[in-house]
């Protein structure tokens, strides 16, 4: 349908600036072929996924094949952004892999109940076990 | 318990069958004539009147028996003269009756407010213990964050500095790791022991030997390569929650194949001691044992006895709180040297 998500581009929604730097460290590590594109809060989500202001540019701002979704944000939360994002019909089949500190029984249940495929904890230490992590993500949510 | 029979009676059942008792005692009353009195009997209609249907209807009870009795007593004797005795008696009848619905509908009153107060009381504890676990939930999640930038920065130094001839540099690093780890640690286990003190525990019946199985499959500590662990015979089944039990049993466990000395395997056995009604579990371990001063200490939180192994000293405390809560306890026998004997009693799930 859209040319950009061919390369399957990874869209990583936390607001921690750390995390997003191992991120990116981690995605540079398990050397995967996507590019990996980042949004600080919920609303730049919902922007960079709706193609809003800046983000209407699809060569900068590919549609992503897989989004990583933390969920304890300022603002939008990451259940709001799960929430708008099944609600639109070209998004109802994409991805979403939630991303999170919490390991909390209710917030699992809830992500479920809004259409999250799938649920990971993130481990204390994001240098030694991200790049397998990706790999394995990478390999039952992008392969084509 | 006749009370919550009646509770659930309309208040016009309840008036109903008042006034009829009322006519009931009265016409007894005239049957019986002057000698014998029955007055007593009104107050029976009176008091069940004033307590389930309320102050009015008690007053009009006591009114009505008033009345009734002089009716039944004006009927009933021909003989004696004056009937102004009569009304005054019923008066006085009227006014004894008066004085007990009053007394009843005060203490009524009394109790309404206060099963109002206990209800309003838990409605706002119910929503302070929410508030506090979300606020715990919160601050594990944003201690943690930090936390994990902390790890992850010394890992990467770590790694960076793998060349580095610094010794010393290397060691500080491997230290930052160490310490964030143990924190973490800490920070898991505190919510843990928070989280036992209010989860709800239902209690079923658990297969103990099934809740250790899975446990010796799942943690590689645990498995032949490591560790030494035997379930010695039929552990008979135990009224106690799952989840509650797993966590106690892998606490436990991991104390058995932590505190050894250095150089040994850890052996451990699990064996099952039925007493009367309740079946005691003993983790019997070759570990380094605990001078007979300690037995009470080791279930106090953040209680630690050894700095020479990593731990966060609540472990114990969170299996004693557990088995308390499962309405069981928790005990150790040990000497310094000798290994550990820790149990378990739970009420046993298997009749005799």
């Amino acid at each position: 349908m859209n040319t950009a998500t061919k390369d399957g581009a990874v869209l990583f929604v936390d607001d921690d600036l750390n995390d997003v730097f191992f991120m990116h460290l981690g995605f540079k590590a398990a050397d995967l072929p996507q590019a990996l594109h980042i949004a600080v809060d919920g609303q730049q989500a919902i922007d960079y996924l709706a193609g809003n202001g800046p983000f209407a540019d699809r060569a900068q701002h590919p549609l992503p094949a897989l989004v990583l979704l933390d969920l304890h944000m300022p603002g939008l939360s990451g259940f709001e952004v799960l929430n708008w994002l099944r609600q639109q019909p070209q998004f109802q089949s994409l991805p979403v892999v939630i991303f999170t500190a919490s390991d909390r029984t209710a917030d699992q249940q809830r992500a479920r109940q809004l259409g999250a495929n799938d649920y990971i904890i993130k481990p204390i230490n994001l240098v030694a076990g991200l790049p397998e992590l990706l790999k394995e993500l990478a390999r039952r949510w992008l392969c084509q | 318990m006749y009370f919550q029979w009646f509770k659930r009676w309309p208040s016009s059942v309840i008036q109903a069958s008042s006034f009829m008792l009322v006519l009931l005692v009265g016409v007894v009353d005239y049957a019986t004539g002057i000698e014998v009195s029955v007055t007593l009997f009104y107050l029976l209609p009176v008091t069940l009147g004033t307590w389930f249907a309320g102050r009015r209807t008690g007053l009009l009870l006591a009114c009505a028996s008033a009345i009734v009795w002089l009716v039944a007593n004006v009927l009933g004797q021909a003989t004696i003269g004056d009937p102004v005795v009569s009304i005054w008696n019923a008066l006085v009848l009227g006014l004894e009756f008066g004085i007990v619905v009053w007394l009843l509908s005060a203490l009524k009153d009394q109790q309404e407010h206060l099963e109002q107060t206990v209800l309003e009381r838990t409605a706002q504890l119910r929503i302070t213990v929410e508030d506090l676990e979300h606020l715990s939930y919160s601050i594990i999640h944003d201690l943690r964050a930090p936390l994990r930038a902390v790890y992850s920065f010394a890992t990467l130094l770590q790694r960076e500095c793998g060349n580095c001839q610094e010794e010393n540099i290397r060691d500080y690093v491997r230290r930052i790791g160490t310490a964030v780890q143990c924190m973490d640690h800490l920070i898991v286990d505190a919510f843990d022991y928070t989280k036992a003190l209010r989860a709800e525990l239902p209690l079923n019946p658990v297969d103990p030997t099934a809740l250790l199985r899975s446990l010796l499959e799942s943690y590689p500590a645990f498995q032949p390569a490591q560790a030494d662990i035997r379930i010695a015979g039929r552990l008979p089944a135990v009224l106690a929650n799952e989840a509650g039990l797993m966590q106690c049993f892998s606490n436990l466990l991991n104390n058995a194949v932590k505190f050894v000395a250095a150089g040994v395997v850890p052996q451990v056995q699990v064996s099952a001691e039925v007493r009367g009604d309740r079946v005691r579990l003993w983790f019997a371990d070759n570990g380094i044992g605990i001078p007979a001063e300690h037995h009470e200490r080791i279930f106090e939180i953040f209680q630690r006895l050894n700095n020479h192994y990593e731990g966060t000293g609540i472990g114990l405390a969170l299996v004693r709180k557990v088995a308390q809560r499962l309405g069981g306890q928790v005990g150790v026998e040990s000497e310094p040297g000798q290994g550990s004997r820790f149990w378990i009693e739970l009420r046993g799930a298997e009749c005799a």
